[in-house]
């Protein structure tokens, strides 16, 4: 990355646009804290993220790209894990658990061993390790990779839905239509710099292209 | 053939790569990797070439011992390399996603099954070039064998390798297509388990009583060979070559090709049975390993392990979860805890033939220095099994986390509390191991209290040692790529965790060594300079095994904590 400037409003569904290798997981990352910035600060809730490391971890739920899970525990053991992880008290914590699991209808799977789940399946556990603990903000990467379309619709809802109740959203996605459809604003990123910024008219206006968005992203991340 | 030049290639290509992969490497690893490899192949040299004189200088019976050892080594080997061969093969055949896409190829089953074969051999043949070519450079030099002998051991080489992993082939073969997955293979292994228990108490019954009729020395001389007849029944392979080997020695050629065409010939025939088997049932095991999988529920809140969170009230959630589900991970994963078993076997073995020593060791009139001896060579291999479950299992631990690793990068917990549940969790395993070794094999020496508390406090004392080593080493190199933990121990770090553990090993036994035998046996110090010394090896002891233990934990912790996900 390279002096990106990006300020996230709490409550704000901000989504991440930019073609392979851009640095959009590098973002992510770097605000979870999975990685370090050679240079430059990260604040999350007002707390540099390298000096308050573990109340920002506290605040925040990284979903990635690929759900790497502990493929000899169960999901539901995973979810019970993960609970533990962040102290959560142990009976809301397994009711909410069995709501989550309803919800992504894992209940019937959930003591079945994860390596024994499709990719999709896997990352509903994750998506729902993700909001077990009931994070202030959500970094999540490629959310929709191996979902099916019911269960596309319902990450959907329920980010949506956890960003108009005050949860800061921050995804990455390749899917146009999909940062369109749901974030309230959305950044593109090329070669690591931040080439275009606002909500879809903002960033068409600045574009001055007031075609379709592809188009305008396209545009925007085309090489000199 | 169709797709074997195309793998061959791709295979040329991959050790093409991994030639220049270790061109880049630091030349200060390679050269300590690779000086460590020479040290240990001409130390396995040396000490079996010791071992073999001193055999063979026993008068009289000298030169018959040695190839009593011929033929218990090849006995051993052969045995070892087909079991192991057992578990490589399976997770070769089976458990590859290699395999996986090769068979969306269009490539033919048996080209697949041949490859997947000749890669399982190289697996396992490291065994025979560390410890089967020294053993018979080692045999060629104490019985003076004519040269052509030693041009001859790259011919032994090959199938040698080749038979165990033939064998082991044709039983994961149709072990997979015949009851794997047959809901009745539970009670197929548990026969299995039960001839074999029913085998060794007949043998206990009705044969051991009767050597034990004799007198000591007799006994001592018909158990030992009794033992060994085993290893000399004329249709078990590891005696051709035995003999082969014992023959050629002699210059009598004849003789010594005729063991040694008898073993390849097998090793041919085993072949060609593993590809005609490939060829009917290879593809359709494949398939049955994939699919038709009932799979079992793990409910929560049943059964021991999920219950120990109110055993472990006193530690810290986080803790307690971290330890539940690395216990978990670790029985749910047979490749894990089968290793563990064979451990936990060759352990039983060791203890249960301490009882085979001649009575007359036990005798308070019976040199003291035999006693010292035997005890100090107890405390050493106790030591040595220590060392190798340490860096075995408890190097990989960090590894094993692997590609989940984010999920603790996340979680609002500091990797000191990660590395010190690991510690305290590995460290409780491994002290009940040490005790339990040092405890029943004290007692099975009757060896006198004051030194049973002496040995046991010294393997307490090396249990914390390796433990902080193993766990901070495997922090400080983790590999998180890599979850196989036999490939994550044969790096750099488990190669440098294995060197310093037998180094160490070698000081605390050696340092407590000198002081006893000098006093007990040699009467060489006074009484007043013996306390003396041993009160200095005590406190260089604790000093070293922090040393030893703390450090990497310490570094483990930083390189961690510095490290990007």
């Amino acid at each position: 990355m390279d002096k990106l400037d990006l300020t996230i409003s709490q409550g704000e569904f901000f989504s991440i646009l930019g073609p392979n290798g851009a640095g959009k997981t590098t973002t992510l990352k770097l605000v979870a804290g999975l990685l370090k910035p050679s240079a430059g600060t990260i604040s999350v809730n007002g707390y540099d993220i390298n000096k308050h490391t573990m109340h920002v971890k506290k605040l925040i739920s990284f979903i990635p790209d690929v759900p790497f899970v502990y493929e000899k525990l169960s999901g539901r053991e995973f979810l019970y894990f993960i609970g533990e992880l962040y102290k959560k008290n142990r009976k809301q914590c397994e009711s909410e658990a069995e709501r989550l699991l309803e919800l992504f209808h894992m209940e019937d799977y959930g003591d079945q061993l994860m390596e024994s789940y499709s990719h999709g399946m896997k990352q509903k556990v994750v998506i729902c390790s993700a909001l077990l603990h009931d994070p202030r903000i959500i970094l999540i990467d490629e959310p929709m990779v191996g979902l099916d379309p019911k269960s596309i619709r319902l990450v959907k809802d329920i980010l949506r839905e956890r960003a108009d109740h005050g949860t800061t959203i921050f995804m990455s996605t390749h899917t146009l239509n999909l940062a369109e459809e749901i974030s309230d604003r959305i950044g593109i990123i090329h070669n690591g710099h931040l080439v275009g910024l606002g909500t879809v008219d903002e960033i068409k206006r600045a574009a001055q292209d007031t075609g379709k968005f592809e188009d305008v992203f396209l545009k925007l991340t085309a090489e000199a | 053939m169709e797709g074997l030049s195309g793998i061959a290639r791709a295979q040329l290509r991959i050790i093409k790569n991994n030639i220049a992969g270790i061109k880049n490497q630091p030349i200060i690893k390679t050269s300590f990797i690779s000086l460590f490899i020479v040290l240990f192949w001409v130390g396995a040299l040396a000490l079996m070439y010791k071992g073999l004189w001193f055999f063979n200088r026993f008068p009289i019976i000298g030169p018959a011992l040695v190839d009593e050892a011929i033929y218990l080594f090849f006995a051993a080997l052969f045995i070892m390399l087909t079991l192991s061969s057992i578990i490589v093969c399976y997770v070769t055949y089976y458990n590859s996603p290699e395999v996986d896409y090769l068979f969306s190829k269009p490539v033919h089953d048996t080209v697949i099954f041949m490859y997947r074969f000749f890669q399982s051999v190289l697996y396992s043949s490291w065994a025979f070039l560390f410890l089967g070519v020294p053993f018979l450079l080692a045999y060629g030099l104490v019985k003076h064998v004519p040269s052509w002998f030693y041009l001859f051991i790259p011919f032994y080489f090959i199938p040698f390798i080749l038979l165990p992993a033939a064998l082991a082939s044709i039983t994961v073969l149709l072990f997979v297509k015949f009851i794997a997955h047959r809901r009745n293979k539970h009670i197929l292994i548990a026969v299995s388990t039960m001839i074999v228990i029913v085998s060794y108490a007949y043998y206990m019954m009705y044969i051991r009583p009767e050597l034990f009729a004799k007198s000591e020395i007799d006994y001592f001389l018909n158990d030992l060979l009794h033992h060994l007849s085993i290893f000399k029944y004329p249709l078990f392979p590891g005696y051709w070559m035995a003999k082969s080997v014992i023959h050629s020695g002699m210059n009598d050629i004849g003789n010594g090709l005729f063991y040694f065409m008898s073993f390849s010939l097998t090793t041919v025939v085993s072949i060609q049975i593993n590809w005609f088997l490939a060829e009917k049932t290879f593809y359709s095991s494949w398939l049955s390993s994939r699919g038709g999988r009932v799979k079992k529920n793990f409910p929560m809140h049943r059964g021991i392990v999920n219950n120990l969170s109110k055993l472990l009230f006193f530690l810290p959630r986080f803790t307690t979860a971290m330890v539940i589900k690395d216990i978990k991970v670790f029985l749910r994963d047979p490749g894990q805890w089968f290793q563990f078993l064979i451990y936990f076997a060759i352990l039983a073995i060791y203890i249960l033939n301490l009882r085979n020593l001649p009575s007359s060791l036990n005798n308070a009139s019976y040199d003291t220095y035999w006693k010292f001896i035997i005890t100090f060579l107890n405390l050493s291999a106790t030591a040595l099994v220590l060392a190798g479950l340490t860096v075995r299992f408890l190097f990989p631990l960090m590894s094993l986390e692997g590609n989940k690793i984010w999920i603790l990068g996340l979680a609002p917990i500091t990797f000191r509390h990660i590395l010190f549940e690991k510690f305290i969790t590995s460290f409780v395993g491994i002290l009940f191991i040490s005790a339990l070794l040092m405890i029943s094999t004290n007692i099975m020496l009757r060896t006198k209290l004051s030194l049973m508390l002496i040995s046991c406090g010294l393997a307490v004392m090396i249990s914390l040692g390796l433990v902080g080593l193993s766990v901070g080493l495997g922090s400080i190199y983790p590999n998180f790529k890599e979850d196989n933990s036999a490939k994550i121990v044969s790096g750099f770090g488990g190669t440098l965790n294995f060197i310093i553990a037998l180094f160490y090993v070698i000081f605390t036994i050696a340092s407590f060594a000198i002081p006893l035998f000098s006093y007990e046996v040699h009467h060489s110090i006074t009484e007043r300079t013996f306390y003396h010394m041993i009160a200095i090896c005590g406190v260089m002891n604790i000093i070293v095994t922090m040393v030893i233990g703390i450090i990497p934990m310490i570094l483990g912790y930083k390189q961690l904590e510095s490290m990007e996900f």
